[in-house]
């Protein structure tokens, strides 16, 4: 058993390293401030190929694994959060469905603009009556000869604002419960479109910079050929590419966690108090110790997760664990590295205040853990 | 055009830690390529990609032990030069300038040039001399300090910039050029050229293979030492009369006339 990085997925890391470091350190705090959408990362990031992860190369993509992925993102989320949000959105909640289900003619015609950077997508299930429980749709598709009319609300859509592809999940029959929700590809801009709209993004907690909106569609036609999947299958759909996006989640807290103590290690080592650093007490020492230990625990179930999708393996329960025990430990790490910055981490002199802001958004993103938990307790106990 | 861009691996500065003894303890610094050659390699590229059709090879010469590390072969590739070739023997670690510039000469003899290009210096010494010494070994112009380069007809025009005035010259080919820091951004490796990496061919060279002869030795390295440490000493003058600027003064000149 290796537990070691290949050669490609270091680099990668490096290459990630690379990018955030001249890139996006520079603007991490003040597009989170600003709540300001970082326009002028996505050309670059799609340059470096991030939007092309685990894409069959002749769309443009790496065809490369879920474990570089996820050290892609954990990498991204150390400087900013928000970027592994926006690369996450695309790599792991949209892109994958396309590839899957979408028509070969939507494939050669999407998918490279995708990688590309020049269309973001993103994925539409959560409704206001309909967040944990997300069977109970309320979004309608009517069949109508060719197409399908789709109406109704959806919430807390990540890159909404920005995306011109949008995958939609709605109700094709009401009386079948889970079983009538089906999939669908809404493209902005093109015909019968028009009724889609984005609102305004929420003011969130952290994570600014990635932007969340209501989408509303009143009356939009979808050509039938823009069903992905068959009719009733959305539920699947929308399920087994949660399993894939949990481990990205997964990652990115891995990530925050770790921006975190290395933070709190350089700190503790230079704050001198009663004459002596104060990672000299056994106190904090111990505490530093608990922060490194999860995390690496965080880090291997992540792993072992993303290395369980690659492998062909049922990864629903590794992935729900990965996702409940690193976002809980992205909230752990980061609280007590704000606890060990002193007054200081209560600032934004440092970055673990942000850090902490955007650690709670993993423990709800993408099925709060709570949710994680139902899902494990299913799997262990059945 | 054949172009080679020479690169130095050097240890991860970041993680070299000094010894009690003021010696250096290189054990956790992983190898890394010299960041300096990343633009004399990024240079390449860029002339490559005006030109359209020269071929660019990564120089690198060290110990066997540093450049037999598969990884930093794949990352020197996915820079995006065409192949690589690596002059690999253990006697070559820790070398100075004139040595290293004696090995690159022989190898780039053998695999021919019109065009090197060398970083401003090495990350770890940064002595600044195996661009103009590879030059004069070579028999071939050699120009340091170049802050920008345009591919001509067997020539190349290039820009120095001096303290207050651009130098521009046209350098005939073969030429050693070694370009300066902000030359160019070198870009970041992208996915598809890491996994593309693996593929592109690497020749490893051994010294008598490229019919290296040890030149007579002119330095010798003797030791290697971080500078000496002394604690600060917190003087403080507090005030602002022509006295106290007096006595401020007068604390300093010591330290600047030294």
């Amino acid at each position: 058993m290796d537990f070691q990085l290949s050669e490609e997925q270091t680099l990668i890391r490096n290459m990630v390293h690379e990018f955030v470091e001249q890139h996006v350190r520079p603007m991490a705090d003040e597009i989170d401030r600003n709540h300001r959408f970082p326009e002028e990362s996505i050309a670059p990031m799609a340059e470096l190929g991030l939007f092309g992860f685990n894409l069959p190369e002749q769309y443009g993509g790496s065809g490369i694994d879920s474990v570089a992925y996820a050290v892609a993102s954990e990498e991204m989320a150390k400087v900013s959060a928000s970027h592994a949000m926006i690369m996450g959105s695309q790599c792991t909640l949209t892109t994958p469905i396309l590839v899957k289900y979408a028509s070969d003619e939507i494939k050669e015609r999407i998918i490279p603009k995708m990688i590309a950077g020049e269309a973001l997508g993103c994925f539409c299930l959560t409704e206001p009556g309909a967040g944990c429980d997300a069977a109970s749709q309320r979004t309608s598709a009517v069949r109508q000869g060719d197409s399908y009319v789709l109406n109704g609300s959806k919430m807390w859509i990540t890159n909404a604002p920005q995306s011109k592809i949008f995958i939609v999940f709605a109700m094709t029959d009401f009386n079948k419960g889970v079983k009538g929700i089906s999939a669908f590809l809404v493209e902005r801009g093109a015909p019968g479109a028009e009724g889609l709209s984005t609102g305004h993004p929420e003011e969130k907690m952290g994570m600014g910079a990635s932007h969340t909106t209501e989408v509303v569609l009143k009356n939009v036609v979808v050509p039938a050929a823009n069903r992905l999947g068959a009719e009733g299958q959305g539920f699947k759909i929308a399920m087994e590419t949660l399993d894939g996006g949990r481990g990205g989640g997964a990652a990115m807290a891995t990530g925050l966690a770790q921006a975190a103590l290395d933070s709190t290690v350089a700190y503790t080592k230079e704050r001198v108090q009663f004459g002596r650093p104060i990672a000299a007490n056994q106190g904090v020492q111990w505490m530093i110790a608990d922060m490194a230990t999860r995390i690496e625990c965080a880090r291997l179930m992540t792993h072992r997760a993303a290395a369980a999708k690659d492998s062909g393996l049922p990864c629903t329960k590794e992935s729900a664990m990965a996702k409940l025990y690193a976002t809980e430990t992205a909230m752990y790490v980061t609280e007590k590295a704000v606890q060990l910055h002193g007054g200081l981490g209560y600032t934004r002199a440092f970055a673990v205040e942000r850090l902490m802001r955007e650690a709670k958004l993993t423990e709800i993103f993408e099925g709060t853990s709570e949710i994680q938990r139902i899902v494990i307790a299913g799997q262990v106990l059945r | 055009m054949n172009i080679i861009a020479c690169c130095k691996i050097v240890p991860e500065d970041q993680d070299i830690a000094v010894k009690p003894d003021r010696t250096l303890d290189l054990s956790k610094a992983e190898p890394k390529i010299s960041q300096y050659d990343l633009n004399a390699i990024e240079a390449a590229i860029q002339i490559k990609e005006q030109s359209g059709n020269a071929n660019v090879v990564a120089l690198s010469a060290g110990a066997a032990k540093t450049l037999g590390n598969s990884k930093i072969r794949k990352d020197i590739l996915s820079r995006g030069v065409d192949s690589l070739t690596l002059v690999a023997d253990d006697s070559l670690e820790g070398r100075l300038p004139a040595d290293t510039a004696s090995v690159l000469a022989a190898a780039a003899r053998k695999t021919g040039f019109d065009l090197i290009l060398c970083g401003e210096g090495s990350g770890d010494i940064y002595a600044q001399q195996v661009g103009i010494l590879l030059g004069e070994m070579l028999g071939v112009a050699s120009i340091n300090g170049v802050s920008r380069i345009t591919a001509g007809d067997g020539t190349v025009l290039v820009e120095r910039t001096l303290e207050d005035e651009i130098e521009t010259l046209e350098l005939a080919l073969p030429a050693v050029v070694s370009v300066t820091a902000d030359i160019n951004t070198p870009r970041i490796p992208s996915l598809k050229t890491i996994l593309a990496a693996g593929k592109k061919p690497t020749v490893t060279e051994t010294l008598d293979g490229i019919g290296y002869q040890a030149p007579a030795p002119v330095a010798a390295m003797t030791s290697v030492k971080a500078p000496e440490q002394s604690d600060r000493k917190k003087k403080i003058i507090d005030g602002d009369s022509d006295a106290d600027i007096k006595a401020f003064i007068e604390s300093i000149r010591p330290e600047l006339t030294a």
